[in-house]
């Protein structure tokens, strides 16, 4: 009996040893960020997990605006850095990976997430530590309310209305939806039909698609069957939404084809084939089709630089970035309290809008700002407005 | 005499848990960071879910791979009371809790006409069908997630602070294994490991099959919608793929590293594998690698998981203390 006493109290001893040393894998340390040569922003994102993608455009997106400011001389004479956390798309680890930017390495800014769970579950914290945040998130409700929380993105709600907007334009009565079952996707859904229903455009037929899946001939042919002046189509942001389109195309609709942002990427027209990628027209926040100065210089650096052209995702955190930078240049001091007041006061002109936050609204740019796009040969193009 | 039984059964069933608990709950007290307490939190609700299917693999021998089906139902349960009905933590948790143990019964019930493999798919098939069910858009949230849950609050006394969540979360952890310890050494648990061991012989001498399988998957299911239940609040916002398949496998991989049916090293295996995901350099997808090179390993080398360790450690002890000229026992007689 002593013996089994024994053992099982050696079992206890090393399993509580073990979680403290794995909890004593790291401690709290005196990281400096606003001092010495350089300014130290902090960053969650989600470059693996099953939403990998989403954060690895933003990281390349967040990449080049670092290089681009660093090479003109920095912000204020310093250098700018990227402290990332990756959070796997974890909410356990996201709320982790923000204690430890906040507390350890002591940022009193970070970028991300871009992901809704995520960045709900982060949003509190920022005002609880004192830090600010700037999602990559389109929903400003997560960020409306907060005292140090803002968002980049044209809120997905807007991309819906400027869809609806779009075939109203068009003369569209009725409509099909197919969207993605993932939170972009479900929530664009609503917004699709709730704004259609306000537009006075009947919603005949309404689809989810798996984004893991390859094949959207069921979805497609349905959407097409029920006749509708237009399909709307919500994307996940992956090769999926082009094979969406290529389903579509494929059952001969002819009415019209209206993407979401996610269908402006430049992968569309060779997954989805130059058919198919002429018929879509995409309301995105970059003007691909007709880019100004500011935005072709972007464009250009990004294809230079990583040899594909930016998606949205990509732009939104080149802009948060660029957001940051002009934050600390007009803050006072490098901490959270004095980064939110400079960046609430900034409106700042990005190349997907303008950023102009009030205490009550933390959204990014509206309705106004999505631009149409098309492709023509697999090139954007300018969508024919007749 | 019956006194002295009485005490070493208290001792055997309380002792690990009691040291055990001095230093979960005493680790809180050495001023550990922020950081640190976080990744605490992790692994201990974790644990407390790892725990729970120990019981039912382990502990009865039914191979159940939907563990993180339940602590969905405790974490949905829990956040959707509080959130949405503006229930107090406490009672929401519990009502929680007795949601899953309802879908655990159930579950039991299924898992009696069910043994191997096609009970681990029946029971994964759960897992995945809760899964999918909080991936529909409607009042949960969908694949968007649910929040903003409030953080839990005790009589009237919020956790806002981080040592305070990882306190509730390692008083959850030390409860569920004094319970579990009860449980294994009483008489269901030893109705259990002969239901494990051989159903039909179990039958033979006299255990209620029925009602042992449908309790353990009911407790088991119980605690790991403990698990979500508590760590949801903490966290304000939770979404699917907290739950996932993936997830279930997870836990599934900690009680095989802590070594089947050992409550103690089933926390060894979670607090090693919760660690490894949020540590590993590089990104997540390099700790899933180096955790299937180390569950390779284990198998290989420590077929018994974590608490193997312990058994070699004492294996080793005693051949050197044989070797020993003399050995201390002699001493000991001479000394009285």
């Amino acid at each position: 009996m002593r013996a089994a006493m024994r053992r099982h109290a050696a079992i206890a001893v090393m399993t509580a040893l073990a979680v403290t040393v794995t909890a004593c894998g790291s401690s709290d340390s005196d990281t400096s960020d606003g001092s010495g040569d350089t300014y130290t922003i902090g960053v969650v994102n989600s470059t693996t997990g099953a939403l990998g993608a989403v954060g690895q455009q933003e990281a390349k997106g967040m990449q080049l605006a670092v290089e681009e400011i660093n090479a003109a001389g920095g912000v204020k004479g310093r250098k700018l850095k990227l402290e990332e956390v990756d959070d796997q798309g974890s909410v356990n680890l996201t709320t982790a990976g923000f204690k430890k930017l906040a507390t350890e390495t002591k940022v009193p800014i970070v970028l991300g997430p871009g992901i809704s769970a995520n960045a709900k579950a982060v949003a509190p914290l920022a005002d609880q530590y004192g830090v600010t945040q700037i999602l990559l998130v389109a929903q400003p409700e997560v960020a409306n309310g907060t005292k140090h929380v803002f968002e980049v993105p044209l809120p997905g709600k807007a991309n819906s209305e400027a869809m609806v907007n779009y075939a109203k334009e068009q003369g569209a009565k009725s409509a099909a939806i197919i969207w993605a079952n993932n939170p972009y996707g479900q929530a664009g859904n609503t917004d699709v039909t709730n704004a259609a229903k306000a537009a006075g455009i009947d919603i005949v037929n309404s689809e989810g698609f798996d984004p893991g899946k390859f094949d959207f001939t069921a979805q497609a042919g349905k959407a097409a069957a029920a006749d509708p002046d237009a399909i709307f189509l919500y994307g996940a942001g992956g090769s999926s939404d082009a094979l969406v389109l290529k389903n579509v195309a494929a059952t001969g609709y002819e009415g019209l084809i209206i993407g979401d942002l996610a269908y402006s990427s430049d992968f569309i027209p060779e997954t989805a084939g130059g058919n198919a990628a002429d018929k879509v027209v995409s309301l995105t926040a970059v003007d691909y089709g007709n880019p100004d100065e500011k935005t072709k210089k972007f464009l250009d650096a990004y294809k230079a630089k990583f040899g594909e052209a930016p998606s949205v995702l990509s732009t939104y955190a080149y802009v948060s970035v660029q957001l940051t930078a002009a934050a600390i240049e007009k803050a006072p001091e490098y901490t959270g309290e004095e980064l939110s007041k400079a960046i609430e006061s900034l409106n700042f002109e990005s190349i997907v809008g303008k950023l102009a936050y009030t205490p009550e609204w933390r959204g990014g740019p509206n309705a106004d700002a999505f631009k149409p796009v098309t492709f023509k040969n697999g090139e954007y193009a300018v969508p024919n407005q007749g | 005499m019956p006194d002295r039984a009485f005490a070493l059964r208290a001792g055997r069933h309380l002792g690990p848990t009691v040291v055990a608990a001095v230093i979960l709950l005493g680790y809180a007290f050495t001023n550990p960071g922020t950081t640190d307490l976080a990744l605490g939190v992790n692994i201990g609700v974790a644990a407390i879910a790892a725990v729970g299917l120990t019981l039912t693999i382990g502990g009865a021998g039914q191979l159940a791979l939907g563990q993180a089906g339940f602590m969905a139902i405790g974490a949905y349960g829990t956040s959707y009371l509080m959130l949405d009905r503006e229930m107090a933590f406490l009672p929401a948790l519990f009502l929680g809790v007795v949601l899953a143990l309802v879908v655990g019964v159930l579950v039991g019930y299924i898992a009696l006409r069910l043994h191997g493999h096609y009970l681990a798919m029946a029971t994964l098939a759960v897992g995945t069908g809760i899964h999918a069910f909080l991936m529909l858009p409607g009042p949960l949230g969908g694949a968007n997630g649910y929040a903003p849950i409030p953080f839990p609050e005790i009589f009237g006394y919020k956790l806002l602070d981080p040592r305070d969540q990882y306190l509730l979360v390692a008083v959850t952890l030390v409860l569920v294994l004094l319970g579990s310890r009860w449980l294994l050494a009483a008489r269901m648990g030893r109705e259990l490991a002969a239901l494990r061991d051989d159903e039909v012989a179990a039958r033979a001498v006299g255990v209620n099959i029925t009602a042992r399988k449908v309790q353990i998957f009911a407790i088991s299911a119980a605690i790991g919608a403990l698990a979500g239940g508590v760590n949801a609040p903490l966290q304000t916002a939770i979404d699917p793929s907290l739950f996932s398949t993936a997830i279930s496998i997870q836990l599934f991989v900690m009680v095989i590293l802590g070594g089947l049916g050992n409550i103690y090293g089933a926390v060894f295996g979670a607090a090693l594998v919760t660690w490894l995901i949020a540590e590993v350099p590089g990104s997540g997808s390099w700790a899933l690698t180096v955790l299937g090179v180390v569950v390779v390993v284990f198998m290989a080398v420590l077929p018994d998981g974590l608490s193997g360790v312990a058994r070699i450690g004492r294996a080793l002890l005693a051949r050197v203390a044989r070797r020993g000229p003399g050995s201390g026992a002699t001493i000991t007689e001479v000394s009285k």
